[in-house]
């Protein structure tokens, strides 16, 4: 357990949280405050990566990022450098993997807001994204900061997909979950020991901060 | 007497629902219309039009001269844009800022050259200065209308919307409303736009009245002509009919359960009331609890006999209305009968007689 | 507005360095995928390779068969441990192996924690054993050896109610250790690490296999010169030595 592990993990995840939290945000409030035709379609594909096995998104992923894929044939033309086998690689399976955690739990928390305030608002003068910001986010804010964190320790335990695309490489894209596997294969008992208190206790944490976060919400509702 | 104003709104529109058709082609004055009609006939849906908040599904939508909605033009002006205040029988005041800033909301996206109305002048008019900075949560019900009705003026709109404002209010509270919508009406002339289902709100407040039912436009012209009309009369339960007046509180007789109470000059005796002489209220008297007489009565229990000129008699078939003037106009439910026997017409002298527990005080207490 | 632009383009950026940091191509880098199995020691000869050769070797472990989809999906490995011939025969038949060779091999051996009746495979069908692991000949070449070494023995159809399969041979391992089967056939190299058992060597070596760990260099369209470079330390007798002292066996 060294702290270069513990740097990769988060920075994967933090990474993985910060590019999904705009598009949670601009898909849940597509999904629930608008009626744009197609919507059925797009929330069937934002739950989409729940239902389907992570090592098959891992596989999609590949083929999408891979040197000789439509995106990553691209990047490695231009840049040389590849997106699979790195950590920008792992972190966009955490991504996708945890996306529909956060953007359900998001539109959960929009929903939640009264249409009539925002109605109300926009009587009084404020277009749509001038709603969105003063009302529909700050009165949702719990919900979403919840919503957050729930995709946080999703994409910090994510395994399937991030040992598709980015592979089992210590110091590279070897996350917390991933060493943990190494260890177990190799029945270095001590260490897995070590690597699953770590990703409990960390779990624990942003659960709990979680759970209060519903916790004020229901009540700030309630009365 | 219709007078010469030129049409506020004019609104020719249809919308399809499951249950009915909302088809209406009819305008508004400046004043304030009611909209009135029973529950699922399209009153609310057509404010909303009107606000666009709703999207008809054809037609055409004019205010004070500008389309804000129409088919054939392919036109349709953003809610935000259309500049009139909606005030929401739940009053949708924003939780997550104090009182201050909720009246501050749509003032601040007002263009500086549109500001009529200060925000400073509306906490006064509704006397909201001592809760500006209160949170909107710990509000009573009397006092979200008011806001609401604060941050909606503040807009300076052309026109102001209010969809049954006072429906969920508690009896108490209502008085209040009713006497600031008065007051907003008399000094800021806004042109308004009232949905309800209270005859007696219809009556206190409006100038001009549009009845609705199944989304079909059944009558319009003066509260008291349309209010008799044979249409009208099943929609509207009679026993309802309460004159709802602005009061003012002379003294107090605790030791008898009465007060005196001065209405528009005249004073009445009223129940007791927790409230200083000086304070304002606003008081019910059903128009079925009121007798008329031609000649003072002696030796009668009840302690109010007013003094009066009848002003207006509405009559339709079973049913009358007669406003009377005793320094407020007070409106009085006959029966033909009892018109043909007393002779009445406008202006015949006559008594009203009401007892002082027919007088309903509205007002929780003060200035609540 | 702007506050999410400028996120995006903050993370945009961040996203391109990121990438920019790890280019697979070069001399100086090679991406090697194998089999998990082989950790330890490959891990020991890369060790000693990347100080005498100053080339930063990348290693990604996972099971054999997950690595050769990766690679046939379009990972850019470019040397490739298989615990196995199949994998390298499902990229063979992709045209995407350019040279093989056999690195190294194994053994098969029974581990257990009862006392065997008997000191070869007809213990098997004693009573005293009621339940048999093998690693599924389906998804481990683990098991399809251990199959074959009982078919060879005349043992397979009549083990077959006694016989329970593990995705793979860490899981066949654990039910013995954990006292789910009574006995387990698994590699030498995995019985090294088994807990609290003993490991018998009762399976004829000539029933089987040969077990053999295919190295192979990826079909690429840029040079394999360090890929090739790499694999010829790997059948180096230094580098056989350090496999042999982990416990494998040489190739045959």
């Amino acid at each position: 357990m060294s702290w270069s592990l513990l740097e990769l993990t988060l920075r994967v995840a933090v990474v993985a949280t910060l590019v999904n939290i705009p598009l949670a945000l601009g898909v849940s409030w597509l999904l629930v405050k608008t009626r744009i035709p197609g919507r059925f379609v797009l929330d069937v594909l934002v739950s989409l990566p729940l239902a389907v096995p992570p090592v098959a998104i891992g596989f999609f992923l590949l083929l999408l990022l891979g040197r000789e894929g439509p995106i990553g044939g691209i990047v490695h033309a231009v840049l040389g450098a590849d997106i699979v086998f790195t950590w920008v690689g792992a972190a966009i399976a955490s991504a996708v993997v945890s996306f529909p955690l956060m953007a359900r739990a998001t539109m959960v928390a929009m929903s939640g807001v009264d249409e009539l305030l925002e109605k109300s608002a926009r009587s009084l003068g404020a277009g749509p994204w001038r709603v969105f910001l003063t009302i529909t986010i700050p009165l949702a804010y719990r919900g979403i900061i919840a919503g957050v964190l729930l995709g946080f320790v999703r994409a910090l335990s994510e395994f399937g997909a991030t040992i598709t695309v980015a592979g089992n490489i210590a110091g590279k894209t070897q996350t917390l979950p991933l060493a943990l596997y190494s260890a177990v294969l190799l029945r270095d008992d001590a260490l897995a020991f070590q690597l699953i208190a770590v990703i409990i206790v960390i779990a624990i944490v942003t659960l709990v901060v979680h759970n209060w976060l519903l916790a004020k919400t229901i009540r700030a509702e309630v009365s | 007497m219709t007078p010469t104003t030129e049409p506020i709104v004019r609104i020719d529109i249809v919308k399809r629902f499951s249950e009915f058709t909302l088809e209406c082609d009819v305008t508004f004055n400046a004043g304030v219309t009611a909209v009135f009609g029973p529950s699922g006939s399209g009153k609310s849906t057509l404010l909303n039009c009107i606000a666009g908040l709703a999207r008809p599904d054809s037609g055409e939508i004019t205010v004070m001269g500008s389309k804000v909605f129409s088919t054939n033009e392919r036109k349709i002006v953003s809610p935000d844009k259309r500049g009139f205040g909606y005030v929401f029988q739940t009053s949708a005041l924003f939780p997550n800022m104090n009182v201050w800033k909720n009246i501050l909301y749509g003032y601040k996206l007002t263009p500086p050259s549109q500001r009529s109305a200060e925000p400073e002048q509306l906490a006064q008019l509704l006397d909201l200065t001592a809760l500006l900075d209160r949170h909107v949560d710990t509000l009573s019900g009397g006092e979200r209308q008011r806001v609401a009705l604060a941050r909606a003026l503040a807009i300076s709109p052309k026109l102001l919307l209010l969809d049954e404002p006072l429906a969920s209010l508690d009896v108490s509270f209502k008085g209040v409303i009713i006497r600031y919508l008065k007051r907003v009406r008399e000094e800021l002339r806004t042109p308004m736009i009232y949905v309800s289902h209270s005859i007696s709100e219809v009556i206190a407040l409006a100038d001009d009245m549009l009845v609705l039912s199944k989304g079909k436009p059944v009558a319009q012209g003066k509260p008291s002509d349309v209010l008799v009309h044979p249409d009208v009369g099943t929609m509207a339960d009679y026993g309802t009919l309460e004159n709802l007046l602005e009061a003012k509180v002379v003294e107090r007789q605790p030791e008898q359960g009465l007060s005196t109470i001065d209405i528009g000059g005249v004073t009445l005796s009223a129940p007791d009331v927790d409230a200083q002489p000086g304070d304002l209220l606003t008081v019910s008297i059903r128009a079925g609890d009121i007798i008329l007489a031609l000649d003072v009565p002696s030796n009668i229990s009840a302690q109010n006999i007013l003094p009066g000129t009848v002003t207006e008699i509405h009559a339709q078939g079973p049913r009358v209305l007669a406003h009377v003037n005793v320094g407020a106009t007070i409106v009085v439910e006959l029966t033909p009968r009892a018109v043909t026997a007393l002779a009445l017409r406008e202006g015949t002298p006559v008594y009203l007689i009401v007892k002082s527990n027919s007088v309903l005080i509205l007002d929780a207490g003060g200035q609540s | 507005m702007n506050n999410t632009v400028l996120a995006v383009i903050l993370i945009t950026t961040a996203f391109l360095i990121g990438c920019s940091g790890s280019s697979g191509d070069g001399q100086d880098e090679i991406l090697v995928f194998a089999a998990a199995s082989v950790t330890n020691a490959l891990n020991e000869a890369v060790e000693s390779y990347e100080r005498a050769t100053g080339v930063n070797i990348n290693i990604s472990y996972a099971g054999s068969q997950i690595l050769a989809q990766q690679i046939a999906s379009g990972a850019p490995a470019q040397v490739f441990i298989s615990a196995g011939e199949s994998p390298v025969e499902f990229l063979r038949g992709r045209g995407l192996v350019d040279s093989e060779s056999a690195l190294v091999s194994n053994k098969l051996v029974a581990i257990t924690k009862r006392s065997l009746t008997e000191q070869s495979l007809a213990a098997l069908l004693s009573p005293n054993i009621e339940r048999i692991a093998l690693a599924d000949p389906d998804v481990a070449p683990a098991g399809t050896y251990s199959r074959e070494a009982l078919r060879a023995a005349g043992l397979w159809e009549s083990l077959q109610p006694k016989i329970v399969l593990g995705q793979d041979v860490r899981a066949t391992m654990a039910f013995v250790e954990a006292g789910n089967a009574d006995i387990a056939l698994v590699y030498i190299t995995d019985a090294a690490v088994a807990r609290g058992v003993e490991t018998l060597d009762i399976v004829p070596h000539d029933s089987y296999g040969p077990i053999v760990y295919p190295v192979v260099t990826v079909k690429s369209d840029e040079s394999t010169e360090a890929a090739d470079a790499f694999v010829q330390f790997l059948l180096s007798p230094d580098a056989q030595e350090i496999f042999r002292s982990n416990g494998f066996e040489p190739v045959r």
